[in-house]
């Protein structure tokens, strides 16, 4: 749920209200309440500094943090697409068994490696863009291991039990590498 | 300025919108097809003029490894790789991966 605006300016009124109410009890003298009208140097930097730091926080760090977020939310986007289409991918070759594969399907098999290939380019060139762009050296691996999977699974057909085994291998590898590549997005700082 | 003859071969439509299997008892349009009809003939004919062959891979409806590996590794087996990556060039703005596949098969075809 969103905070309404108007709270922070309602507390910094108070904080102003109370403060001229001490201001006004130490000229007074009253509750024991005294003030030294000579000027502090250290203490008006201190109180510089203390402001400074304040709006710094504020406008800075909280800007960048919600910026960082924002970019990583939108790779993370990218790799849960990836994801998506590895699983179709995984269970359109799963349901082929051993069985003699349609010249269709064959054809939609392709086409679905085709755009797992292309979702896989999506996240790396969307890593490249981003303040993550140190973790671009993981695409080695990732790229690697996509041509392996897309080898078992468009290598040949119809599939035999040895190609079933590896389709299953060479699958765990790529998901581990993408669960990897979202983790380390999640915790990039 | 340069005088290298450039030839540009898109496979889609030289070839076949739906590239197929690796060997022609495989089926149509297959990776055999196309190194011995297409292919190789370029190369060979790229090899004498001194010159480049772009091989533009977009406009298909995709590659089956068996596909690349028999027609660009088949090369490679029968050709020096360096040599064949020094003439060939590939464009894939439909599936930029592709590129590094067949360079893959293209260095690995003699490691077997």
């Amino acid at each position: 749920m969103n905070r309404p605006r108007t709270v922070p300016y309602l507390v910094g009124g108070a904080i102003i209200v109370v403060f001229c109410l001490l201001f006004r009890a130490a000229e007074r003298g009253l509750h024991g309440f005294s003030i030294n009208h000579a000027i502090d140097p250290v203490g008006l930097a201190t109180l510089g500094v203390n402001i400074f730091i304040a709006f710094f926080l504020q406008y800075y760090f909280a800007t960048r943090i919600t910026d960082d977020r924002a970019e990583k939310d939108i790779l993370i986007d990218t790799v849960r697409d990836a994801f998506s289409m590895l699983r179709t991918c995984r269970d359109e070759v799963s349901g082929c068994g051993t069985s003699k594969i349609a010249a269709e399907k064959q054809k939609k098999i392709i086409s679905l490696y085709r755009a797992l290939s292309n979702g896989l380019e999506n996240v790396e060139t969307a890593v490249e863009m981003s303040r993550c762009k140190e973790l671009r050296k993981d695409f080695d691996s990732i790229r690697e291991s996509f041509f392996k999977y897309k080898a078992a699974a468009t290598g040949k057909f119809p599939y035999d039990a040895s190609d079933i085994s590896y389709q299953a291998q060479t699958y765990r590898a790529l998901n581990q590498q993408l669960q990897s590549l979202a983790f380390k997005l999640n915790q990039y700082r | 300025m340069s005088n290298a003859v450039i030839r540009i071969i898109n496979i889609a439509k030289e070839f076949s919108e739906t590239p197929g299997p690796r060997a022609r008892d495989e089926g149509d349009f297959s990776g055999e097809a196309f190194l011995e009809e297409v292919l190789r003939p370029a190369f060979i004919q790229a090899t004498k003029d001194g010159g480049v062959l772009t091989i533009d891979l977009d406009g298909s409806e995709g590659y089956a490894t068996s596909f690349l590996e028999s027609a660009f590794g088949g090369l490679a087996r029968e050709f020096d790789p360096a040599e064949i990556l020094k003439v060939i060039t590939f464009k894939s703005d439909d599936e930029p991966y592709l590129v590094d596949e067949i360079k893959g098969y293209i260095t690995d075809a003699r490691k077997k």
